[in-house]
């Protein structure tokens, strides 16, 4: 009884908040959806409040000047000069990315970003634009990418089955790093705090308390870590976007 | 006279040097800027987790499908588990090439 609230897996339940449907399709709107639309309404806000434009940048401008230059800068090295048309979208990627882990760390906000499929779909995404520009921008060249040059002729077909497997793995180890992450740090966290919680409800205020100090200090430290990983996560999705999106503008240049 | 030879004795100090040093000292400043999560070994082991259980998956899969459309039945499956394991390793050798050491 004393853990009723406690389960480290319940935040991540998906609860619909407004039930609809196309055909069969479930659409519904749940806590998830509400915490994208939530994401993306304060991004939207942020960027527009701060687009004054004024010579001496405020201080919501200056941060989006600065993560212009951050994501502007990750795209050119990752992905060179010819890399920057792509950067709106990396850009919103990243932002959004972003703001989805950061809220996710504000208590009893939804994490979007801790359930597979939606790391999946972005993934989906980046992958389908790589492809996409890939084939149009390269045509067949494109192939070069699971045929290196510099290897014999004898072991030429394995290792272009290993670099086909490789780029078919690439999706699911991208959305599932920034899964991963993000659903264990929130479950380690939740884990920590129930735990100083069931000291004090178990053991009464006098010894619990004592003993609520060490897990307690660990989701102290453990808070600053995940805004630190909600960030890496966010910047390494956006790199790895750039990285791949690098080998649809020049295949075979490994 | 004395500032005059102030200059000269500055320029005497290689101005290549001294430029040399103050690039370094920028240079040590930016890395300071760069991400620096040496801090974060989860997400270190997840990244090398991910990428290698993916090429696995990935290849298990392929041969999987391969068996049930030629209906070759264990040895799609145990090919593609070797060629996904091979794609693991070659996914964890670029990963770790990258030099985003725990990211």
């Amino acid at each position: 009884m004393i853990a009723a609230g406690l389960d480290p897996i319940a935040q991540f339940e998906i609860h619909k908040l407004l039930e609809l449907s196309i055909g069969k399709y479930d659409i519904s709107f749940t806590n998830s959806s509400l915490m994208m639309v939530v994401a993306v309404v304060s991004i939207s806000l942020w960027l527009l409040l701060s687009s004054k434009k004024s010579l001496v940048p405020g201080r919501a401008q200056s941060i989006a000047e600065i993560s212009y230059e951050f994501v502007a800068n990750m795209v050119k090295s990752a992905a060179g000069k010819e890399g920057l048309r792509f950067f709106p979208f990396v850009f919103t990627l990243f932002i959004f990315i972003l703001f989805a882990n950061l809220l996710g760390m504000i208590p009893f906000f939804f994490t979007t970003t801790s359930h597979i499929i939606v790391t999946f779909t972005l993934a989906m995404m980046v992958m389908s634009l790589v492809i996409g520009y890939g084939v149009f921008k390269n045509g067949f060249k494109f192939l070069k990418l699971f045929w290196p040059s510099g290897i014999p002729m004898a072991i030429l077909p394995f290792v272009s089955i290993l670099e086909i497997i490789s780029f078919v793995s690439r999706p699911i180890s991208l959305s599932v790093r920034l899964w991963a992450n993000m659903f264990a740090g929130h479950i380690l966290l939740k884990l920590f705090a129930g735990f100083s919680i069931m000291m004090v409800t178990g053991l009464g205020f006098f010894p619990g308390a004592l003993g609520a100090i060490i897990p307690y200090a660990m989701t102290l430290a453990l808070t600053p870590l995940e805004f630190l990983v909600a960030f890496v996560q966010a910047y390494v999705f956006a790199l790895l976007t750039c990285v791949y999106l690098s080998d649809a503008l020049h295949p075979g240049h490994h | 006279m004395t500032k005059k030879n102030g200059i000269s004795q500055e320029t005497k100090e290689d101005p290549l040097k001294v430029f040399n040093n103050k690039l370094n000292a920028l240079k040590m400043d930016n890395k300071k800027h760069e991400v620096d999560d040496k801090s974060s070994g989860m997400a270190a082991g997840l990244k090398y987790a991910s990428e290698f259980s993916a090429a696995v998956l990935v290849g298990v899969f392929f041969g999987y499908l391969a068996d049930k459309f030629i209906g070759t039945t264990p040895w799609g499956l145990l090919a593609g588990l070797i060629f996904g394991f091979g794609a693991g390793v070659l996914n964890v050798v670029r990963a770790a090439k990258e030099g985003m050491d725990g990211i």
